[in-house]
């Protein structure tokens, strides 16, 4: 299992996946053409940014990210035209002409930088519908051109949480028989730690567990929330320092505000104890008032800085997904665990605090979805 | 719309053959053995009218599908398709004659495990030639698959559901299939439609009762909770009702009839390599 760093709106992926990497903390990086010019801006371009990562040894992909165009309010196009995606219009994808050409095209750019083809995909609402049969169609055609490709699949909780028409859309897609995955769990906005249904952590999970034992699976944007789906057979898990490298969420690709100020810092501490987030404010009354309980759930102290905090957060992520480096029913048991741990903490920790606990919103979710997977395994 | 004698009697003079006896009739669908030059053949007799516009389409894509496949394991076509009257009211081809029975009559008691898998190799080695071509049969059944009276082996028939996986275009719901041999993508549609884990599902099902003389998903008392079941994919359990098979053995069957169509064997012939590599 390894950690992948998602692309972010900041000029910090190459130095920070970089120095991550060095750590031993970050396996790759996935660029994005919404957030990564293709020439160089304020940013740099994407094949700098490329040659950077890979200097420092770490594995580049470019996720075309297609599915973000069906988001609603989508607008974030500073860098997303400069990619050359499209013959015509963006996200024009009604026939097989226009569906082969985008596909082409993707592959193309992915061969300028020297990433592994990924195909892109669209956005689903529902596991059965004339949508979700272009996402096959589109998924195909992506393998006829080079069956080689991993396939991607994104939709909003309601599409995860489709139950048996979800297993059967992952059946058609298990057909073309890729060399992996990226499954992307879609939200309205980015809050973080997610907020998550069971129903949706059930699916990921039946998915991961259906596709994860011949080919790898990545969850992208999965963050804290992708676990589930990680104890589930998961091969890599993305993240970051933003809050838009942590979920895949609408509000991540709409038209940025122009009176915005735009810029803040995600300043959040990640207590491993709490399988979350606390702010920083909150992680450092914790600290103050009990160190040896803040200790304890970070583990360590409150990272003073934004690059700490990334550091720290890419080291509580590496250990938990080591502690589910395991086979199937042993890597539940040892989610669960950690989870109901997480729900005995959570009361205490946010007492000390004084705010209001967090458990029933951030951690019981995970785990009935959790255990909703264990009861379909019989574990 | 019936196929009347009209149409047989065009059929016969089309294709220069004469009946031997009835075989199968059944509304739009006429099924006989016939003779030509003293070899036995079938004769089969669609009726197309306009309550049935699907019924040539999906003739000529039957026949189309035999003659592009020269497999021991599924029947043969002996003929081309041809189409009765001016307008077209019906269509009729010939297929070899399999001396044998079908497999439904054979199903009265538990056979051995030797026994079932030796009819589940057969039967996945015809549908991996459909699957070989990205066709799916998407309605086997025991009905649907004979046992030659010459050397015991089993053929697949009747692939007329059968979609070819590329040329398709979208189909919505009112998948085709028999009670008792739904796989739970049968009810589904668009992208969730049946594919070649399906067929596999049939090949479940098929040991299974083999193996029990009962389905994994009895078809029996209410049609709406027998279709809640096939969508869960509740099956029942097959050690319970064989205590005598390996776990290996049991673990095939239900590999092959799990509710997840994505961790079934993708194919018939993943099927058939975890067949053979149990002893």
């Amino acid at each position: 299992m390894s950690i992948w760093v998602e692309d972010t709106a900041r000029n910090a992926l190459a130095a920070w996946a970089g120095e991550a990497h060095v750590r031993g903390l970050v396996e790759a990086a996935v660029l994005s053409p919404f957030c990564t010019p293709r020439v160089k801006d304020w940013k740099q371009s994407g094949s700098e940014t490329v040659d950077r990562l890979r200097d420092a040894g770490v594995e580049v992909w470019f996720d075309p990210e297609t599915h973000a165009l069906q988001m609603p309010a989508v607008g974030f196009f500073r860098y997303y035209q400069s990619w050359d995606l499209w013959a015509g219009q963006s996200g024009a994808l009604e026939t097989e002409a226009e569906m082969r050409d985008h596909v082409r095209r993707v592959y193309a750019i992915q061969d300028e930088l020297g990433a592994p083809h990924l195909a892109p995909t669209i956005l689903l609402h529902s596991a059965q519908s004339p949508t979700s049969q272009r996402a096959l169609d589109l998924s195909r055609i992506a393998v006829q051109e080079d069956s080689g490709c991993r396939l991607s699949i994104a939709g909003d909780a309601t599409f995860w949480g489709g139950g048996t028409l979800l297993d059967g859309h992952i059946g058609a897609l298990a057909q073309l028989e890729p060399s992996g995955w990226f499954l992307t769990v879609c939200r309205q906005y980015g809050a973080v730690p997610a907020p998550v249904i069971p129903g949706e952590v059930h699916g990921l999970c039946r998915t991961v567990r259906a596709l994860g034992d011949e080919t790898p699976v990545h969850v992208s944007h999965g963050d804290l929330a992708g676990l589930p789906a990680l104890a589930a057979g998961g091969a890599s898990l993305g993240t970051g320092w933003d809050s838009r490298q942590k979920v895949s969420a609408y509000s991540s690709y709409a038209a940025p505000d122009p009176d915005a100020e735009g810029g803040q810092w995600f300043s959040q501490a990640t207590h491993q104890g709490l399988v979350a987030c606390l702010v920083r404010g909150d992680a450092q009354v914790l600290a103050d008032r009990d160190a040896v309980l803040s200790s304890r759930l970070l583990p360590g102290t409150v990272p003073p800085l934004p690059k700490d905090a990334w550091m720290h957060h890419a080291s509580v992520l590496n250990r938990l997904s080591g502690a589910l480096a395991l086979p199937h029913a042993d890597a539940y048991h040892a989610l669960k665990a950690m989870y109901e741990s997480a729900l005995v903490e959570w009361p205490i920790a946010a007492g000390v605090i004084g705010i209001a606990s967090r458990e029933v919103a951030w951690i019981t979710p995970l785990l009935v979805g959790l255990e909703a997977y264990g009861g379909t395994e019989g574990f | 719309m019936p196929v009347t004698d009209e149409l047989i009697s065009q059929a016969l003079a089309a294709l220069d053959v004469v009946i031997v006896r009835r075989l199968r009739d059944g509304g739009q669908k006429t099924v006989k053995l016939v003779a030509r030059d003293g070899d036995e053949l079938v004769l089969k007799v669609v009726a197309v009218g306009s309550s049935s516009p699907a019924a040539l389409s999906r003739a000529r894509r039957e026949v189309e599908l035999l003659g592009s496949i020269d497999d021991p394991h599924v029947v043969h076509a002996a003929s081309h398709l041809v189409e009765l009257g001016d307008p077209v009211e019906g269509a009729a081809w010939l297929e070899e004659f399999l001396q044998g029975e079908d497999l439904d009559a054979l199903l009265t008691g538990p056979w051995t495990w030797a026994d079932a898998a030796a009819m589940a190799a057969d039967v996945a080695a015809g549908l991996s030639a459909l699957h070989a071509i990205d066709v799916v049969h998407r309605d086997l059944s025991a009905n649907n698959v004979r046992r030659m009276n010459s050397d015991g082996s089993y053929v697949v028939m009747d692939p007329g559901f059968a979609r070819h996986v590329l040329r398709a275009g979208l189909t919505v719901g009112g998948q085709p299939g028999t009670a008792g041999y739904l796989s739970p993508e049968h009810l589904q549609s668009y992208s969730g439609v049946p594919t070649a884990a399906s067929d596999v599902f049939g090949l479940g099902i098929l040991m299974f009762l083999a193996l029990t003389a009962e389905f994994p998903i009895p078809a029996a008392g209410d049609e709406a909770d027998y279709l809640r079941r096939v969508a869960v994919g509740e099956t029942q359990d097959l050690a319970l009702l064989r205590p005598d098979l390996s776990q290996s053995q049991v673990a095939l069957v239900k590999r092959a009839l799990h509710p997840q169509s994505a961790r079934r064997f993708r194919n018939a012939a993943r099927f058939a390599e975890a067949l053979e590599a149990i002893e």
